[in-house]
């Protein structure tokens, strides 16, 4: 079980599948709420302990294995991976009423319609997060501001400074310990310090970029380290081949961290387009990056899009009853919003 | 966007499925699947296939002769085939529906020769793979066939082995390059029976692994 949890946690970038189906959380009945899923493992272990005490129905669909997000926005957990939930469940029989919610960050995958029309339930988009579930049922299914939107905050960053770091670690610690096991205590203390220095501190730490604010603690850190040794031992390159590896090191941690940590464009993606690529085989394309547009002219002041977007860039309507933007900037283009305009007025370029 | 690099290689997948696909399976899928087409597939027969993704069994049983009504979950795989069967001329014989298994409800009963899938059951949770069991004998008509092949896991330990030390590396190989992946099959042929088929012909290949599996629901009961 720990061992289970262990792996699913440290290599959760690996999809992990739970079982799919229809799951009684409590002693639901035919007037209980029914809450949609993927199945990533580690999501359903985190959304079993979020619901208990309620009394309700978990359905989980089939996104083969990958969390709610990835698989929304990889085409993969979409309206029809939720139409086979929903009817191969035989979920008409278990419930009187007709409708389920989903979790919101499935929204770039996600046409309500389409799941409406194959089924016959109107689906909605619930809290981000599972744990906001309890609350949002009692609000009669009314979401706060909160419940809209994605945390970037310590939770957040202690997962991903754990997982998304591991594998990282690994490929260089595994060979460390199997051939030069008096270098392994030395990486794994560096490693982990300044992963978690850059984590902790990203936000406080100057430079635009992830990589250029890597570059500049690494750079501070050998100043140090070199000017140490200088001063005790008379030889600034004492130690050279730590000094080189804290480059490496953080450079490997800061990979994709303004993505991952404070939700601006990933630096790989942004040094392609500096270097003027249009597209990188399947891996990039440059489509997908830019912020999101409005055509004013087809907006019809639904508010579906401000409903959706996790980061707060949609503000209220305007006199001419659009919608306006509060803080485009902070777009990420996800696509959930455009997916979910019925206008089409809404689109990433 | 958290872990952005990931989710980009992910909606890029389907393009890279088919060379996945035949480097994880050392050409074997492509193999497996002109055997399927041949052994099974007569000039004038209606076929389904469960799960078409790119198209290439299809392709092969419209040459054969069959008309195909080809169905995915997966509109990204879909758009691969299409391109596919255009090239190949057969888009008069195909016809493609984006759809998972669920589906399958909304086909006639009796009407289809056989029912073929590969390398599908294998993505389907338990639930589904009895949902596309219990519909494919219904669409089939008496004496109709299904023809499926799939991974599947060896029946002996010392043969489990020696297919994870081959397999594993291949696959961490092709999940690097193309994030394609596929799982085993197990019990697969129990399905079947609880699904009122009775079993031809299940033979297994390559160390086992690789399971081919060939039911007919009986003329009269
Ligand atoms: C490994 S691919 C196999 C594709 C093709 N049959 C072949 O052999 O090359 C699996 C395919 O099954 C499809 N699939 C997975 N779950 C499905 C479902 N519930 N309903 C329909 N198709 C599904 C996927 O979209 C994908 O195209
Ligand atoms: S979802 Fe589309 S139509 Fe509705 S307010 Fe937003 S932009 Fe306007
Ligand atoms: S505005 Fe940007 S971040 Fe917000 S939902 Fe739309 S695409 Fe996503």
């Amino acid at each position: 079980m720990v061992l289970d949890w262990l792996v699913a946690y440290l290599f959760r970038w690996l999809p992990r599948s739970a079982p799919t189906g229809l799951f009684a959380i409590g002693n639901p009945d035919e007037n209980s709420p029914v809450i949609v899923t993927a199945n990533f493992s580690l999501t359903i272990r985190r959304l079993r302990r979020a619901l208990q005490g309620q009394n309700l129905w978990l359905l989980v669909a089939n996104s083969q294995g990958i969390n709610v997000w990835c698989a929304a926005d990889g085409g993969i957990f979409t309206d029809n991976r939720v139409v086979d939930a929903i009817k191969v469940s035989g979920l008409v029989d278990r419930v009187k009423h007709r409708q389920v919610i989903l979790p919101a960050l499935s929204a770039p995958g996600i046409d309500l319609e389409a799941i409406r029309r194959e089924t016959g339930f109107r689906a909605r988009f619930g809290p981000v997060y599972g744990k906001d579930i309890p609350a949002y049922l009692e609000g009669r299914k009314k979401k706060t501001e909160a419940m809209r939107r994605f945390e970037f905050g310590l939770e957040h960053r202690l997962d991903m400074f754990v997982s998304m770091n591991f594998p990282i670690y690994l490929l260089v610690a595994a060979p460390l310990a199997l051939f030069w096991p008096q270098y392994f205590v030395g990486y794994t203390i560096l490693f982990w310090s300044a992963v978690a220095f850059l984590y902790l501190f990203l936000d406080q730490i100057p430079g635009k970029t992830g990589w250029g604010q890597a570059f500049w603690c690494a750079t501070l850190l050998v100043l140090l380290w070199a000017g140490m040794d200088w001063l005790l031992r008379g030889d600034p390159f004492l130690h050279w081949g730590w000094l080189l590896a804290s480059f490496g090191i953080f450079f490997a941690a800061a990979f994709d961290i303004a993505g991952v940590v404070s939700a601006r464009r990933a630096d790989p993606e942004l040094l392609m387009q500096r270097l003027g690529f249009k597209s990188f085989g399947s891996l990039y394309n440059d489509k997908q990056l830019g912020l999101i547009g409005l055509d004013r002219d087809k907006c019809n002041g639904c508010r579906a899009c401000s409903d959706i977007c996790p980061v707060g860039v949609y503000g209220e309507l305007d006199q001419d009853k659009k919608i306006a933007f509060r803080n485009r900037n902070a777009c990420f283009a996800c696509g959930a919003c455009a997916k979910q305009c019925g206008q089409g007025a809404l689109s990433v370029a | 966007m958290s872990s952005y690099v990931y989710m980009k290689i992910l909606e890029s997948q389907p393009e890279r499925y088919d060379r996945g696909i035949a480097l994880m399976s050392l050409g074997g899928a492509d193999r497996c699947k002109k055997k399927l087409v041949h052994e099974n597939v007569r000039p004038g027969f209606k076929v389904l296939e469960i799960g078409c993704g790119t198209g290439t069994m299809a392709i092969l049983a419209a040459l054969a002769g069959a008309e195909v009504l080809g169905f995915d979950v997966s509109d990204a795989m879909l758009e691969v085939a299409r391109g596919k069967i255009d090239d190949s001329g057969m888009s008069g014989r195909i016809r493609l529906e984006e759809t998972g298994v669920s589906g399958m409800d909304k086909l006639a009963d009796d009407s289809f020769d056989l029912v073929m899938s590969t390398l599908v059951f294998s993505e389907l949770s338990h639930d589904e793979r009895v949902y596309a069991l219990r519909h494919a004998y219904r669409v089939l008509r008496p004496g109709g066939r299904l023809a499926i092949a799939d991974e599947a896991r060896p029946e002996t330990l010392a043969r489990r082995l020696a297919h994870s030390a081959i397999r594993i590396p291949l696959l961490i190989a092709t999940f690097v390059l193309t994030q394609t992946t596929t799982r085993a099959v197990d019990g697969l042929s129990d399905l079947v029976l609880e699904a009122r088929f009775r079993i031809e012909s299940e033979e297994r290949s390559s160390l086992d692994s690789f399971l081919y599996l060939v039911a007919r629901k009986e003329e009269k009961e």
